[in-house]
C-alpha cells in the first residue's frame, strides 16, 4: 500500500519537474539562438536503487528528472543588422567566458567600447587565429566562411568549431555552452555563415503546450490516484477498527 | 513555492519589455534620425538539481535546471534610415557612420543623428531645441545662400563678395560601439563606458560618413518587422501567462490531495 503511495508521489514529483522544463522551453521562446531542454525521467529502477543506498540528499527530496538538449537548428530570422550573424547547420562560436572557452548558437553580436567584437552578454567572440576580433566601425562584412572585412580590409576570421558529439556538451546558461572531459571538436565542414540574420529558438510553442496540457491532467490523475489510496486507507482503519 | 510559476513570470516580464521597445520603435516611426532599439534576451542561470545517486546519468542528460530568460542587452541598431530629400539648406543626412556633435547648456557633449538644423537669432547653426553644434558655425546676416559640402566645408554667399566665404567645418564623432550610447530623448545620445569616447573628425575622413545638404535621414525603424515583432511578442505573453495559469491549477490540485 504504502509503495503503491509512494510510486503516485514520485509521479507528481515529476509532473512538477516537466512542467519547469516546458515553461523554462517557453520563457525562452523569442531567446536568440536558445536550445530546447528535454526533461527525461531516470528508470524507476535506478531510483529504487539509489533509495536502498544510504544517500540521502539533505533539504530536497531526491529528483527522478534529467534534462538534455535538443540541439536542433531554429528557423533563421533576417534582420539586416550587419552584426547578426547565424550558422547553417551545426556547429558553434567560440567566445571567451569566465569560466575558459564557451560555445554559443547566439550571433546577436555588438562592438564593445574597445572596439572587440562581443556577443550580446559581452564576451568577445574569437578568431580563428586564437585571438579576439577587432573592429574600427560597426558595418563590418561577414562572408560565409566567417571571413571578416572592413572597407576592403581583412579583419580576421570569426572561429566555428563542430562538435563531434552534442551530448557532451554541458549548458552554462546565457546561451552559453562548455566543454567536458568527453568533448571532442572536428572543424567545421558545412557549417556556413549568414549576416543580418539570427537563429531563432527551436522550441515550438504548440508542442509545449501539449506537454502542458498532458503533464496538469497527469498530475490531476495522479492526485486522484493517491486519494483512492486514501479512501482505501480511510476506510481499513476505520471499518476494520470497527469489526 | 513552484519553479514554473517563476519562469513564467521571467518571460513574461521579458515579453512586456519586448512590447515596450516595439512600441517606442513604433512611435518614433516618422522621427528624423531616430534609431530603432533592440532587445536580446537569454535563458537564465542553471542551476544544479541534487545529484539523483551514484548511478551516473545517461549520455546526453544533466542535473543542471534552467529557470527562465532575461535581458541581456537593450541596445540601439544603428543601420542607415532611408534618406529623404527635403531641398532645406539647412538639412543634412549623414550618410554612413557617425555623429553630429552637440554642445548641451549645460556645457556637456551630446551626439546626434538628426541634422535638421536652422540657424537662431545670432546666426549660429543649431538643432531644433536649439542647441548649437560643439564646433560653432556662425552665417553672417547678409549671407544669400548657404552651401555645406559632402566633407562638412560650410560656405556662404555673401552680398558683396564674389565668391563664397568658408564659415568652418562641420565635424563628426565616431564611436567603436555606437550601440552602448544612451539615448537621451530629443534624438540626443550620450556617450558611456560602453561606447567609448567620440572620435572627432571631419565627414567623409577615417571612416567617418558624407554629408547630404538638402537631405534628411529618416528613422531606421521598418514597420513589417515591427508589427512581425509585436505579434511574436504578444503570443509569447500570453503562452508564459497560461504557464503560469497551469502552474496555479498545479497547486490548486496539490493542495485538493488532503481533504
Amino acid at each position: 500500500m504504502m509503495d503503491a503511495m509512494t510510486a503516485t508521489t514520485a509521479a507528481m514529483l515529476n509532473d512538477v519537474e516537466r512542467l519547469r522544463v516546458t515553461s523554462h522551453n517557453l520563457a525562452n521562446i523569442t531567446t536568440v539562438g536558445y536550445k530546447r531542454e528535454i526533461s527525461v525521467t531516470r528508470p524507476f529502477l535506478d531510483q529504487l536503487n539509489d533509495a536502498r543506498g544510504t544517500r540521502a540528499v539533505a533539504g530536497k527530496s531526491q529528483t527522478m528528472q534529467t534534462t538534455s538538449t535538443d540541439y536542433s537548428s531554429g528557423a533563421l530570422k533576417y534582420t539586416a543588422n550587419p552584426l547578426d550573424v547565424a550558422i547553417e547547420g551545426s556547429g558553434f562560436f567560440v567566445v571567451a567566458a569566465e569560466t575558459g572557452e564557451a560555445y554559443t548558437r547566439q550571433g546577436n553580436f555588438q562592438v564593445d567600447a574597445n572596439g572587440r567584437l562581443v556577443t550580446g552578454g559581452g564576451h568577445p567572440v574569437m578568431g580563428a587565429d586564437g585571438n579576439e576580433i577587432h573592429l574600427k566601425t560597426v558595418q563590418p562584412r561577414i562572408d560565409r566562411a566567417g571571413n571578416v572585412t572592413e572597407n576592403g580590409d581583412a579583419v580576421g576570421r570569426i572561429r566555428l568549431v563542430n562538435v563531434t558529439d552534442v551530448r557532451n556538451l554541458d549548458r552554462l546558461g546565457s546561451g552559453l555552452f562548455s566543454a567536458t572531459a568527453a568533448t571532442e571538436f572536428a572543424e567545421p565542414d558545412a557549417s556556413r555563415l549568414r549576416q543580418g540574420h539570427l537563429e531563432a529558438a527551436n522550441v515550438v510553442s504548440m508542442n509545449e503546450m501539449i506537454k502542458m496540457i498532458e503533464t496538469v491532467r497527469h498530475f490531476e490523475t495522479s492526485q486522484r490516484l493517491l486519494r483512492g489510496y486514501d479512501n482505501m486507507l480511510d476506510r481499513a482503519i476505520n471499518l476494520l477498527g470497527e469489526m | 513555492m513552484l519553479d514554473s510559476l517563476y519562469i513564467g513570470a521571467t518571460g513574461m516580464q521579458a515579453q512586456q519589455l519586448n512590447v515596450d521597445t516595439i512600441a517606442n520603435n513604433l512611435a518614433n516611426v516618422n522621427t528624423t534620425g531616430f534609431k530603432r532599439s533592440r532587445i536580446d534576451f537569454e535563458d537564465l542561470l542553471y542551476r544544479s538539481m541534487p545529484a539523483g545517486g551514484s548511478a551516473a546519468n545517461a549520455p546526453g542528460t544533466s542535473n543542471r535546471m534552467g529557470m527562465g530568460t532575461a535581458v541581456a542587452s537593450v541596445g540601439k541598431v544603428f543601420t542607415a534610415g532611408d534618406v529623404k530629400k527635403t531641398g532645406e539648406p539647412l538639412d543634412l543626412a549623414i550618410n554612413g557612420a557617425g555623429f553630429f556633435e552637440i554642445l548641451m547648456p549645460d556645457g556637456t557633449l551630446a551626439y546626434t543623428r538628426n541634422g535638421a538644423f536652422q540657424l537662431n537669432a545670432e546666426g549660429m547653426l543649431v538643432t531644433r531645441e536649439g542647441h548649437r553644434l560643439n564646433v560653432p558655425i556662425q552665417v553672417p546676416a547678409d549671407a544669400t545662400s548657404v552651401q555645406i559640402d559632402f566633407n562638412g566645408t560650410v560656405y556662404a554667399t555673401v552680398v558683396g563678395e564674389r565668391r563664397p566665404v568658408q564659415l568652418g567645418q562641420i565635424e563628426l564623432g565616431m564611436f567603436s560601439n555606437p550601440a552602448g550610447l544612451t539615448a537621451a530623448g530629443d534624438n540626443l545620445f550620450v556617450a558611456t563606458e560602453q561606447s567609448g569616447l567620440a572620435a572627432i573628425g571631419n565627414a567623409g575622413a577615417q571612416g567617418a560618413g558624407t554629408l547630404g545638404q538638402g537631405f534628411l535621414e529618416g528613422s531606421n525603424v521598418r514597420l513589417i518587422d515591427e508589427m512581425v515583432n509585436l505579434i511574436v511578442a504578444q503570443r509569447a505573453y500570453e503562452i508564459n501567462a497560461k504557464v503560469v495559469q497551469a502552474s496555479d491549477e498545479l497547486l490548486t490540485i496539490s493542495n485538493g490531495l488532503y481533504r
